[in-house]
């Protein structure tokens, strides 16, 4: 059967040919298409969000190190570590020194997973303040409270029943539907954020300021939980100091990744406990 | 000849013309007293000023760790109209601390204007050097802004919120990271009942 048969003519082989090639083709092309597109729905996504640069430098130390240098090379390290150890979709808002606005960020970061919102969002950055002496670390999220989205209902006198937000909107309009989506992830916010509090507290020697609530413009149109960071006092001399070196770079990144990982510890035990 | 009736006749007309300049003398010298602003000229007749009321208002700034916002309370001259106190708050939060606690608002900073929408919301049109001049920072800008939210707040309660303008436009954030695009409500998070309330009573010279 398998046989050369020399009475077929030479078109007949030719198309058979192509079927084979065809066919062999699909064998290999097909099941990796279908773990790739699967594999990015599965692969944990992280974006990593380098604040300020370009024209915005951030806070400047007073020996002249800018924000934006510092919190970059911290990102791009968390980026290589979250590659590195938990195979994980790193999207960084920036790469380089040049300016993104916080609405490009909060809209890539939506888009990151294949067009849907990441798994979580970290933005890196260095407070200031004008009482030099203070330094430390800090985790900033948004909450509903924060916003003033408490959602409150409103009887009026006809008895009729108004779902309303706490800024003022009559009706749910979709702007205010779209700025309150981080409200959906009050709980994972805080949790992220006393996850990386903890971890930055176990690796730095600086203080650990209260994590606390705050209307961020970056936060407030996330559809994922997130956290804003930051490390240090560029006002501190001594932080500032600190902050230059790749030592204490690497050292950041690493708090960050094992705060990241615990997070994901903490999630996935929630879900298998409610289960 | 001047009849008897004549000499009597003019006796009373003189009579009632000295009668008549001493009551204008009369009145023009009590006018004079009262300081009234007819008799203004040259500078020699001043119009007395009217008596001035103090008031104290309740000035948030940096609480000396950093973390949050003190109070100090200021004596000043009260201004007429709801408008002009809260432009003054305003002004004496931009003039800074007179003790302990530390500035908010970066010096320089000139105040454009400010109104008063029939929604409660007070719009304040800051210049340039309120971004221009701030040293950054999420810490930084949390105690500038609700310095100035917290301090009208708390001082006036027809204020609801508080929108910050740039020379006239809106911002995204004020350097990076607080939400200026919509109005902003006091937070009473950052208020630091430990940090020392200052009663600070030298008048302000304008």
């Amino acid at each position: 059967m398998f046989m050369p048969d020399s009475s077929i003519s030479t078109e007949r082989r030719m198309h058979r040919l192509v079927v084979l090639f065809v066919a062999v083709a699909l064998t290999f092309v097909t099941p990796r298409a279908l773990a790739a597109s699967t594999s990015d729905a599965r692969q944990f996504c992280v974006v990593v969000d380098p604040g300020h640069g370009g024209r915005d430098s951030g806070s400047i130390g007073i020996n002249g190190l800018r924000e934006k240098t510092a919190v970059l090379d911290i990102a791009q390290r968390l980026g290589q570590l979250l590659t590195t150890n938990l195979h994980a979709r790193v999207v960084l808002t920036r790469r380089g020194d040049y300016y993104v606005s916080l609405e490009e960020r909060a809209t890539e970061a939506n888009r990151a997973k294949g067009g849907t919102p990441a798994d979580l969002l970290i933005s890196i950055h260095v407070n200031a303040c004008l009482e030099r002496t203070v330094n430390g670390f800090q985790v900033f999220y948004a909450s509903k409270d924060a916003f003033g989205l408490d959602e409150i209902i409103q009887i009026d006198d006809t008895g009729r029943q108004r779902r309303v937000l706490g800024t003022g909107y009559d009706d749910i309009s979709e702007s205010a539907r779209w700025d309150s989506q981080c409200s959906k992830h009050k709980e994972a916010n805080e949790l992220l954020a006393s996850s990386v509090a903890d971890a930055l507290e176990n690796r730095l020697a600086m203080p650990r300021l209260q994590n606390a609530p705050a209307v961020l413009r970056l936060l407030r149109g996330l559809d994922m939980p997130a956290v804003l960071v930051e490390i240090g006092f560029m006002s501190n001399g001594s932080s500032e100091a600190m902050l230059s070196t790749k030592e204490f770079q690497d050292t950041c990144a690493q708090a960050l990744l094992e705060g990241i990982m615990d997070y994901r510890k903490a999630m996935l035990d929630r879900v298998s406990f409610e289960r | 000849m001047a009849s008897k009736v004549t000499k009597t006749f003019l006796l009373t007309l003189w009579a009632l013309a000295v009668c008549a300049l001493v009551v204008i003398a009369a009145i023009l010298l009590r006018e004079f007293l009262s300081g009234g602003d007819e008799f203004t000229y040259g500078g020699r007749f001043q119009n007395t000023e009217p008596t001035e009321t103090m008031e104290t208002i309740s000035l948030l700034f940096g609480s000396t760790d950093g973390q949050g916002l003190g109070t100090e309370l200021r004596k000043v001259r009260k201004k007429d109209t709801t408008l002009h106190q809260i432009k003054q708050l305003i002004d004496e939060l931009i003039r800074g601390p007179n003790a302990v606690l530390v500035r908010t608002i970066p010096e320089g900073t000139k105040l454009n204007s400010v109104y008063l929408l029939s929604d409660g919301t007070l719009v304040i049109d800051f210049s340039r050097e309120i971004q221009t001049l701030h040293t950054g920072g999420t810490t930084g800008e949390i105690l500038t802004v609700y310095s100035i939210v917290n301090s009208v707040t708390m001082n006036f309660s027809q204020v609801e919120t508080v929108q910050i303008l740039i020379d006239g436009d809106e911002v995204e954030t004020l350097v990076g990271h607080l939400d200026l695009e919509q109005p902003l409500t006091r937070d009473n998070r950052w208020l630091k009942p430990s940090a020392m309330t200052v009663s600070a009573s030298r008048e302000i010279v304008e």
